[in-house]
């Protein structure tokens, strides 16, 4: 069998067994419901915050807003998606030995439980990003050429969503039930970091630039400057889209780099010390 | 009732308190994850309030809503997921089998969770207040006291009444109380007045959090009346309503759930 072949086979596998374990604990319509009120919700708290405050006014930042929460969303799913596979297989259904050992790679396999994650998070997203234009009022006023640069960024900027949950499934092959809270804490550290709520440059000047180097920010504030026409962080409001992308991709390849060689130690070192089949939540 | 009995039952209470007061305290990184995850949401919410140059009083909101979360998240995964949790790691069949009530085991919880979570809720109220420098203003201690202890009671009755209800869930129990933390967040009004939310607060009112949240709101901030939903009166007692109702559908339907749990066999069932 080809390589490519193998490695779609392997991602067809563990995107259907990721897929399963979301959704066939109830049945579609109950799914659709759940996997749509969550999101909803927490874009919702920030949208009423909003008007409460400018009582009523739909201002400049709204859009920023609803455009940043909502990728936002993609954050906290898809990390702690990927991350969370690690302890849900080995704890709870104590398969990971035998995906361990089976002729897959824990890459792939992660790759695939990740995207189940992905497609659902894809659907909230876009609900909330279509909800702020149609019934917020939120000006579609996007680049020049947006419809190239749109998927280009998402697909980029989703690769950065991947590489980041490698990082944290790294982390929780060496530790044990303290994993679920290093994920979750994580996932509100981007919340603060990388600016989908409010600029980063409202916190003092060596806390907000940490969020430059962190792939999400350039991110979702280059998904801003292509649906809106600007961005929300100064420290990218004068860069071009073109130099933002370039940014994203440096950003990326570097992270990707030293993940996957993290990714691959943490593995060995797991294996080493027997704790691929650790159980330590109950 | 049997005075052996009680006492069986009282040592019960006391036995599921316990692992929730000491033990719950030995693993340091639940202890930190009780206060650090609610922390990073009132930083979050409290820095968008402040960016959108909102009052002191609405950071106070935040930074309260924050705190009391603790108290909901202990409701839902550590009270009404707890039978599930225990049908996993093989406990429920131990408890259904000894002779004792599961109504204790649950009040045992319930107990220590309080005990445990105010300290944690606290500890998210104190590091809140140093960071966006709240100013208190109490206006009635009673009040605050009344509301705080009438809103953990019936919150906890709640937990209760959904733990039966878990009883007979498999998996979906999990994904339930997943669904039931940011959708409850926004209806409870957790990080602004439920009064902006008009005709559904009185929906939402089902949840005790909504009136404690804006009980507490009333009588600890300046503002807090001026956004209040009811008077704090009202919700006292609509608060001692809903601790008497939810602890009767507790009783009801746990033994209601059981009959049904042991009728179709899910007691022993791991990962259905």
């Amino acid at each position: 069998m080809g390589i490519i072949k193998k490695f779609l086979n392997d991602f067809k596998s563990s995107f259907y067994l990721g897929w399963k374990i979301e959704s066939n604990w109830t049945d579609p319509f109950l799914f659709l419901i759940y996997s749509i009120a969550k999101p909803l919700s927490s874009a919702f708290i920030l949208i009423i915050m909003y008007i409460i405050i400018s009582q009523g006014k739909i201002q400049e930042t709204l859009p920023h807003l609803v455009i940043g929460n909502a990728l936002h969303l993609y954050t906290a799913n898809v990390l702690f998606g990927i991350a969370w596979t690690v302890i849900d297989d080995r704890e709870f259904y104590e398969t990971l030995k035998y995906v361990y050992i089976s002729p897959v790679s824990m890459f792939q396999f992660l790759a695939g439980r990740g995207f189940a994650k992905y497609l659902t998070t894809t659907i909230s997203s876009f609900i909330i990003i279509i909800f702020g234009f149609i019934f917020l009022k939120v000006r579609f006023t996007p680049v020049p050429y947006w419809y190239i640069y749109f998927p280009i960024f998402l697909f980029v900027g989703s690769l950065s969503l991947f590489i980041i949950g490698y990082f944290f499934a790294g982390i929780n092959f060496l530790i044990s039930r303290q994993g679920w809270f290093l994920t979750q804490s994580a996932t509100g550290v981007f919340l603060l970091l990388t600016g989908a709520i409010f600029p980063i440059n409202t916190f003092p000047n060596f806390i907000g630039k940490i969020g430059i180097y962190i792939p999400q920010t350039v991110w979702i504030d280059g998904m801003r400057k292509i649906l809106l026409g600007q961005g929300w962080n100064s420290y990218f409001m004068n860069m071009s889209i073109n130099n933002m992308l370039s940014l994203l991709i440096f950003e990326n390849i570097i992270y990707f780099i030293i993940i996957f060689l993290f990714f691959n130690f943490s593995l060995r070192i797991a294996r080493y010390r027997g704790l691929i089949d650790q159980r330590t939540m109950g | 009732m049997k005075k052996e009995y009680l006492i069986r039952n009282i040592r019960a209470v006391l036995g599921r308190a316990y692992p929730r007061v000491i033990a719950a305290n030995r693993e340091y990184s639940w202890v930190i994850a009780d206060i650090v995850l609610p922390l990073l949401s009132v930083v979050a919410y409290g820095t968008l309030y402040k960016f959108l140059g909102a009052s002191k009083d609405f950071l106070g909101f935040a930074v309260l809503g924050g705190a009391m979360s603790a108290f909901w998240l202990n409701v839902l995964w550590d009270m009404a997921s707890q039978l599930y949790w225990e049908r996993m790691s093989g406990n429920l069949q131990l408890y259904i089998s000894s002779p004792i009530s599961l109504i204790s085991i649950l009040f045992g919880m319930s107990i220590g969770g309080m005990f445990a979570t105010s300290l944690r809720a606290a500890a998210t109220l104190i590091v809140g207040t140093l960071i966006f420098k709240l100013d208190f203003s109490l206006i009635n201690l009673t009040q605050l006291i009344l509301v705080f202890f009438l809103t953990l009671s019936s919150l906890y009755g709640l937990g209760m009444t959904l733990a039966s209800l878990y009883l007979i869930w498999g998996r979906e129990a999990w994904h339930l109380s997943e669904f039931f933390q940011e959708p409850v967040y926004l209806v409870s009004g957790m990080y602004f007045p439920i009064k902006f939310l008009g005709k559904v607060g009185f929906f939402s009112s089902l949840i005790p959090l909504t009136i404690g949240l804006d009980g507490l709101r009333q009588v600890l901030f300046k503002q807090g009346s001026f956004f209040g939903f009811l008077s704090v009166n009202i919700e006292i007692l609509i608060l001692i309503f809903l601790t008497v109702i939810y602890m009767i559908l507790a009783v009801f339907y746990l033994k209601k759930m059981e009959y049904l749990a042991r009728k179709e066999g899910k007691l022993t069932i791991r990962w259905e």
